[in-house]
């Protein structure tokens, strides 16, 4: 009698016939994928709207995509066209309550609401005709493959795309060579009352259970770098401090690009991004002036800051607003997955605007990302280069800048 | 004073004398023993019915005599005894988590993570290490032998380990799982070596002896000691990696540092 470990590791071994089995199960899937597809009406969202019951069955119109995907047809295309490759190359055998195998839009539909919505499996399941076990894990294979496939809707700006930002961010109120604005946001997590002390670490100073969120943004709204994963317990400097965007500035791999003079043989402005009092005051981050007997610079400058800032804390909570699932919707996540959720909502953000999807239009404009959230301070420190920096700037900015 | 029956039968069977001034109390526990001279710990069990003379002399004699296993079956009756009826006497208790801490002893384990106990107890010494502000002492090592480190380890380990999974775009993978710990009033930060979360202790032990063997252990020092020489510089970016997570007096020193550091 052979070993029976040895026997089990056989079976496991891929021979060439298994290859070509595999290659033509698949095929066969994909077919049927495709035959399943071509069942469909003409028109995808006729066939799957007529199948939604409960609430969302009840809008009409043609608003009715939009009310429930929070992005138009022509995004949700988009977003299709992406997980296309991926979603086909290993067909599922997701199925809907009914037994009809569940077609791409449609699993790209569910996921999608269940990210905008943040309703419950269940509620989803019942919406959508399948059970909430499908929804779970369509929801996760559509975020592993946003992952894979979206990436490049968000990365650090190329030279080019920096030279378009800084001059956004100077139109705005007129702050020269910024690239970026950086805020810290919340990410609640629903937990149970019985606190482990494993637990504890992710109550923050508001007493909620969350996670952080870094983000830089650009004036157009779009993340530009995102950090996020640690617990709600952290300062917002000490989340900057851990960040690998920090790293790379602190070692002049960051924000190196070009310098600018404010006045012709006046000193070079170098490249910086702009944040609150929560962060730190560093040569490549300026933060406003702390105190309250300010000289009138310092107070336009403040003034000039905040109102560029306001991007960052517009994307945030246009963010939430958008993808309700981080409104803290989700019962004791898991928190390994929900990062990667926090991802693919930032990739979905970005992907919204890249594609300058008309419903981002009709969003009302809140900066309120943190709500019951007190402003954090950090100890202001004076510092030569940044201090030196901020002052040529809000002199520069009030026009008594002098060569 | 009125004897019950049952306790008469209890006493003949176990041995003992039916005796007037020989309570309930003298039977569960037999260390209240009125004589200071007599040797406490001493059992006075008998298969035989004799006077009971409170002699230390011949009750050591008697304890040389009589098997263990007839002592333990004692212990275990005395012990659901006291359960039972909650005597409130720690002593009677206390005898019988005495018995047991030999028994350990004589088989000493290197102490398992997996051990339910000790974990409870860890935990309370962590909190007050924490509340003392005395700190806990954690191997910084990662990535070595489980066996080795394990010994320090275990109370942080146990109790206050958090893993998380980091996404940050400005990293190379994006995507990184590390461990946060508490060292005293310091959280810390490690990055996860193993490409998987759940990597048994077992095959990391494997991995460990065969770079033993060929000659790794050279290369395992070498890192420890550059990683010690990181925890011990000023704080630079290599030590943020270590040391993130500060209380609020030790962040504001930090930064002070920091900022002084690149002030040129």
């Amino acid at each position: 009698m052979g070993p029976v470990k040895g026997g089990f590791k056989k079976k496991r071994k891929t021979t060439p016939e298994k290859v070509v089995l595999e290659a033509n199960v698949s095929a066969a899937a994909a077919s049927a994928s495709a035959a399943a597809q071509q069942e469909e009406p003409i028109d995808w969202w006729d066939g799957f709207s007529k199948r939604l019951t409960g609430r969302l069955s009840q809008a009409k119109g043609s608003d009715k995509f939009e009310s429930l995907f929070r992005i138009s047809r022509k995004t949700f295309n988009y977003i299709c066209s992406l997980v296309k490759e991926d979603f086909q190359s290993k067909p599922s055998n997701f199925r809907a309550a009914s037994g009809k195998r569940l077609t791409l839009n449609d699993q790209v539909a569910v996921a999608l609401r269940r990210l905008c919505s943040g309703e419950s499996l269940v509620t989803i399941g019942d919406s959508f005709g399948m059970n909430q076990s499908t929804v779970s894990k369509v929801t996760w294979r559509f975020v592993e493959v946003m992952e894979k496939r979206a990436l490049h809707h968000l990365q650090w700006p190329t030279e080019e795309a920096m030279i378009d930002i800084k001059s956004k961010f100077e139109k705005i109120r007129g702050l020269p060579n910024c690239c970026g604005a950086i805020d810290i946001t919340h990410i609640l997590m629903c937990s149970s009352h019985q606190v482990d002390s494993s637990d504890s670490i992710w109550c923050d100073r508001e007493k909620n259970h969350s996670m952080v969120l870094q983000a830089i943004v650009d004036p157009d709204m779009r993340f530009r770098d995102i950090f996020t994963g640690w617990p709600g317990s952290l300062k917002d400097s000490l989340v900057l401090q851990s960040s690998g965007f920090f790293k790379l500035c602190e070692k002049g791999k960051r924000l190196n690009g070009e310098t600018i003079e404010l006045l012709e043989g006046s000193e070079e402005v170098r490249e910086y991004i702009i944040g609150d009092v929560g962060f730190p005051l560093l040569p490549w981050l300026l933060t406003p002036y702390q105190g309250e007997d300010l000289s009138e610079s310092s107070l336009e400058f403040n003034k000039r800051h905040f109102a560029t800032r306001m991007v960052a804390q517009r994307a945030l909570a246009r963010l939430k607003e958008m993808w309700k699932i981080l409104q803290g919707e989700m019962w004791r996540p898991d928190k390994h997955k929900l990062p990667r959720f926090i991802l693919v909502c930032c990739l979905l953000h970005n992907i919204v605007i890249d594609l300058e999807d008309e419903v981002q239009d009709e969003m009302p404009l809140s900066h309120l990302h943190d709500p019951g959230y007190r402003q954090q301070i950090c100890p202001s420190v004076d510092m030569n280069t940044s201090s030196t920096l901020r002052d040529r700037l809000s002199l520069y900015l009030s026009g008594t800048l002098t060569s | 004073m009125v004897k019950s029956n049952w306790l008469d039968r209890l006493h003949t069977s176990k041995g003992l004398p039916i005796e007037t001034n020989l309570d309930f109390e003298h039977f569960i526990n037999p260390n209240t023993n009125p004589n200071p001279n007599s040797i406490p710990k001493s059992i006075p069990i008998s298969n035989s019915i004799k006077p009971p003379i409170p002699k230390s002399s011949s009750r050591s004699q008697k304890d040389r005599e009589n098997p263990p296993k007839e002592n333990s079956m004692f212990d275990i009756m005395t012990n659901v005894l006291a359960e039972l009826f909650i005597m409130g006497d720690s002593s009677t208790r206390c005898r019988v988590d005495e018995k047991k801490k030999p028994r350990k002893q004589s088989n000493p384990k290197p102490f398992g993570v997996s051990s339910g106990n000790e974990l409870c107890l860890s935990e309370v010494g962590v909190e007050e290490a924490i509340e003392e502000g005395k700190g806990v002492e954690v191997e910084e090592e990662c990535g070595g032998s489980p066996q080795r480190p394990r010994k320090k380890r275990r109370t942080v380990d146990c109790v206050n380990n958090v893993e998380v999974t980091i996404i940050d775009t400005s990293t190379s993978g994006w995507k990184t799982d590390k461990v946060i710990y508490r060292k005293g009033n310091v959280w810390r930060v490690r990055e996860e070596t193993t490409v998987s979360r759940k990597v048994s202790w077992g095959r990391d032990k494997r991995k460990a002896s065969q770079l033993d063997k060929e000659s790794g252990v050279i290369k395992k020092k070498k890192k420890k000691k550059k990683r010690k020489l990181l925890l011990s510089s000023p704080p630079e970016v290599g030590r943020e990696e270590h040391v993130i997570l500060l209380t609020e007096a030790m962040m504001t020193n930090l930064t002070t540092k920091r900022n002084v550091e690149t002030t040129f």
